[in-house]
């Protein structure tokens, strides 16, 4: 395992060379990512769906964010909005900022923004065994990135690909270049998505449930694999799971996705010691525990969350919702702050805090 | 268990390139394709050595034995002219097979082009293009046939161009079918997501899915374009004398002596026949290995595909009546 980064420099003076939609640089840590109010819809024959309906984030430089919900609750939906990846017809981005290194997502053109996929911002998906091409070796499928966005040659690019595979240990990596992905087991697959993910040194890594398809002990390693390449190369992370576990123990920050908005979000400490979305709370408490020995029934949150294309009035969470007063019904809820880098968007938390 | 693993492993390391592994397993598996890929080689093999083989001339006329029956001199006979039959058969299996291959060739060519613009850009664009596939696929194939080639005149490349087209446009439909499942593939959303445009899409990811696909249409094709250049060789459309071909062998001054010297159509007939069959079986078997999905709906395939051959012997055989009355 020596000279185990060969190859990946990152600088971190490194900036976009795109002019358009230039921002005021910030002092503070470097924000590789900010989103602000971000809405996706889908028009479909039963209405809109909104599947993402204003949620803000940021992500800093070498950080780990986690995105936690339940399925259908448009996780997957604002990772695919950041790379601007919504199939249209039915899905649109409708409103919002995604402010990415001082460039506006948004606002700049299709080929800019393929400049940007692959190389500044790379995805990982979260089926390892259909997001490689079968007819191809996984050493071309890695070499495409590069050839692609570094403007490297076949050899230099192949030779690329190989320490790339070496950096997230696959085995016999020389080997294993040649190989087709039906040769690969879940696991290694889902290395060499990770291997093309970082080929152009990405500042921006959007896992979408990386590890949901593979089993514990894998998904254990390959979270080490990724938290330390990031926290190596200062690569922000966006984690997007369902799996409380996972974030608990990758994640500095998360936030909590319920229909489409974002209910909580904290750092990770604070979320687990302290909730205070009801949604949050019921979540975690739903958790199976290792550690608590009483023989109690796993406790679950009633209900089934609502249709996005048809979600009740004031906050979406009050049909399951056993705090629920009258206000939840009527008026959607606030995200405001509670503590250090801690927001809620609940009615009953404000009214107890006061 | 380990050990069988192990032989999978290795069997799979050792013959890395599918193709050849689907070759070998063709040889292993399916005896009758193997059978008709060494007709199809038999032939390929004396299509280019064929003027070496050939004891006469393929235009040696000799007037002193003429319409003579197979014999110790004359292998297989000879026709009106006095040329030696064996000798047309063996030059015509150039021919043959070159009309064969060629338009073979432009069938998958064109049946990959047409099927990946229309199944890719998919939308609005792919319906009209589909309607006018139906349109082609609605008429009749021999009527579209003699209006190519009289369009075009008679040669080999135009009878190529026109069988290509004929079949290369119903055929776009198996390479679109391919193309709408492999776009929907993870993997394709996972390259854009890598930063490709469209035609890197294609290039990388549709193609390489696409060919064993394409490569089904063509050995399933190529009986029936060598049945297809027979039909306007017979009718007079196709490669224009002095060369030989199968088809134009069976018509022409053969039917005349259809009851009197019947050696002039059946040794063309059967080699026809033995290419035919030899190409279907060695497209099945191919079919079989390369896509085992397919077989069930190949079937009906295989079906409708004799219905049309079955038609156009009978379209052939009304011809031939006619010409005999």
């Amino acid at each position: 395992m020596k000279n185990r980064m060969p190859g990946l420099r990152f600088s971190p003076k490194e900036s976009s060379r795109t002019k358009l939609g230039r921002e005021k640089p910030i002092n503070r840590k470097r924000r590789i990512l900010h989103v602000k109010d971000l809405k996706t819809y889908f028009y479909g024959t039963e209405g809109i769906t909104k599947a993402v309906d204003g949620i803000s984030y940021e992500i800093n430089e070498g950080e780990i964010v986690g995105l936690v919900g339940e399925s259908g609750c448009g996780k997957s939906v604002s990772g695919l909005s950041l790379l601007r990846l919504i199939p249209n017809p039915p899905g649109r981005i409708v409103g919002g900022e995604l402010i990415f290194e001082s460039v506006y997502l948004l606002r700049i053109s299709e080929k800019q923004m393929r400049a940007l996929r692959g190389n500044k911002i790379a995805m990982i998906f979260q089926e390892p065994m259909t997001s490689l091409n079968p007819s191809l070796t996984i050493g071309r499928q890695i070499s495409e990135a590069l050839e692609l966005h570094q403007n490297m040659s076949k050899k230099a690019a192949w030779r690329e690909s190989i320490r790339l595979l070496e950096l997230v240990r696959l085995p016999n990596a020389e080997q294993r270049a040649d190989d087709y992905p039906h040769q690969l087991s879940g696991g290694m697959r889902q290395r060499v998505m990770i291997a093309m993910a970082l080929s152009c040194k990405p500042r921006l890594l959007i896992a979408d449930e990386p590890t949901t398809a593979l089993d514990v002990t894998i998904q254990a390693q390959l979270l080490e694999e990724l938290k330390g390449l990031s926290t190596r190369f200062g690569t922000a992370v966006l984690l997007i799971t369902h799996n409380l576990g996972i974030i608990a123990r990758y994640a500095q920050r998360v936030n909590v996705m319920y229909a489409g908005r974002i209910v909580e979000a904290a750092k990770v400490e604070d979320l687990y010691t302290a909730p205070r979305h009801p949604y949050t709370i019921q979540l975690i408490a739903s958790v199976p525990r290792l550690d608590r020995s009483d023989r109690t029934k796993l406790s679950t949150i009633e209900g089934a969350p609502p249709p996005l294309f048809n979600l009740p009035k004031g906050c979406a969470f009050h049909p399951r919702c056993s705090y629920a007063i009258n206000k939840c019904r009527e008026e959607r809820p606030k995200f405001l702050s509670v503590g250090k880098d801690h927001y809620v968007a609940c009615w009953v938390d404000m009214e107890k805090g006061k | 268990m380990a050990e069988k693993n192990r032989k999978i492993e290795q069997s799979i390391v050792g013959h890395k390139h599918w193709f050849i592994e689907a070759i070998i397993r063709l040889v292993q598996e399916k005896h009758l394709a193997t059978f008709g890929a060494i007709i199809i080689l038999l032939m390929g093999f004396v299509a280019i050595f064929g003027d070496l083989i050939a004891p006469y001339g393929m235009n040696e006329t000799h007037f002193e034995a003429v319409l003579q029956p197979p014999g110790a001199s004359w292998l297989l006979g000879t026709d009106s002219l006095g040329r030696d039959i064996l000798s047309r058969c063996i030059i015509g299996t150039r021919i043959t097979l070159f009309v064969g291959l060629g338009a073979t060739a432009l069938v998958a060519m064109i049946a990959v082009s047409i099927g990946i613009v229309s199944g890719y850009i998919g939308g609005r664009f792919d319906i009209f293009l589909q309607r006018f596939v139906d349109a082609w696929m609605c008429l009749p194939p021999l009527i579209i046939l003699l209006i190519m080639s009289a369009i075009l005149g008679p040669s080999m490349l135009n009878a190529i161009v026109a069988i290509g087209v004929l079949l290369g446009i119903p055929d776009s439909r198996i390479v679109r079918s391919q193309v709408l499942m492999v776009k929907e593939e993870q993997y394709v959303q996972a390259a854009v997501a890598c930063g490709c445009n469209d035609l890197q899409v294609i290039i990388m990811h549709i193609v390489p899915n696409v060919v064993p696909t394409a490569i089904i249409v063509a050995t399933m094709e190529f009986g029936y374009c060598i049945l297809i250049e027979a039909t306007i060789s017979f009718l007079g459309f196709g490669v224009p004398p002095p060369y030989p071909t199968w088809g134009g062998m069976l018509g022409g001054t053969s039917l005349y002596h259809m009851t009197s010297a019947p050696w002039l159509s059946v040794w063309p007939g059967l080699l026809l026949a033995a290419a035919v069959f030899g190409a279907n079986m060695f497209g099945d078997g191919i079919r079989d290995i390369l896509d085992p999905q397919l077989r069930g709906s190949g079937s009906a395939r295989s079906a409708l595909k004799a219905a049309r051959i079955k038609g156009i012997f009978w379209r052939l055989k009304t011809i031939l009546k006619k010409k005999e009355n």
